[in-house]
């Protein structure tokens, strides 16, 4: 469940049309100070997540 | 050229999405409103037309740069301009790839070109909204991270296609 909500979050936040899309919505309420807050603290987390997914994996192996 | 509508949907790669999971989720059902519906009808166009993909590409990172200078002003009005160019270089990213597949102009270059923009505009965009609302270093670090999601291998065939699925 966590994972999912984790995969879903991660799809969200990376993918380019999600991206324009959030920032016309927050450009037409006039937040766009809220972009670098949002992907400034969200993307490194879930960069971090990957990465330590792809070392888990990598150990597996 | 005689292109039809239904000619430019069948070239869509795309076309075998499971489309019972763009209904549950709002955001897939605005990407499939925005960039594949309205690009069908602008593939159309351009078809008609002399451009080539790769002038697409280019005059769509164009637009993107100018949308980027738009956010970087840091004004109400200009940001909602951005925004809007920025759209359209999403749609004109997805117009070249189509446009490229029916006129049988498919090349290494385009799509360098194609991948190249869509992984420069897009860190461009945090920076210049970082830059237009004094948070550079949030949205530096953003851009930079971003681009690590998008160049590491893994993330490649991870959650989007997974997502979609396929019948």
């Amino acid at each position: 469940m966590m994972q999912k909500m984790i995969k879903d979050v991660y799809l969200f936040m990376r993918t380019k049309v999600n991206i324009i899309t959030v920032i016309l919505v927050l450009a037409l309420m006039g937040r766009l100070d809220l972009v670098p807050l949002i992907y400034g603290i969200t993307l490194p987390a879930l960069w971090f997540i990957q990465f330590i997914d792809s070392v888990r994996k990598l150990k597996k192996r | 050229m005689n292109v039809t509508i239904s000619k430019i949907k069948k070239s869509d790669p795309k076309k075998d999405y499971d489309w019972s999971e763009v209904k549950k989720d709002l955001v897939l059902q605005w990407y499939s409103f925005v960039v594949r519906r309205i690009s069908v009808y602008w593939t159309w166009v351009f078809a008609r037309t002399p451009i080539t993909p790769n002038q697409l590409t280019i005059a769509g990172a164009l637009l993107a740069l100018v949308g980027c200078a738009l956010f970087a002003t840091g004004n109400y009005v200009y940001g909602i301009a951005g925004a809007i160019l920025i759209h359209i270089f999403a749609i004109l990213d997805h117009c070249d790839g189509t446009l490229a597949r029916i006129k049988g102009m498919s090349s290494a270059v385009g799509n360098f070109l194609d991948e190249i923009t869509s992984h420069v505009v897009t860190p461009l965009i945090f920076v210049a909204i970082g830059y237009g609302t004094n948070q550079l270093l949030l949205g530096s670090i953003a851009a930079v991270f971003i681009s690590l999601l998008n160049i590491t291998p893994l993330v490649r065939d991870t959650p989007f296609h997974k997502r979609w699925g396929k019948k």
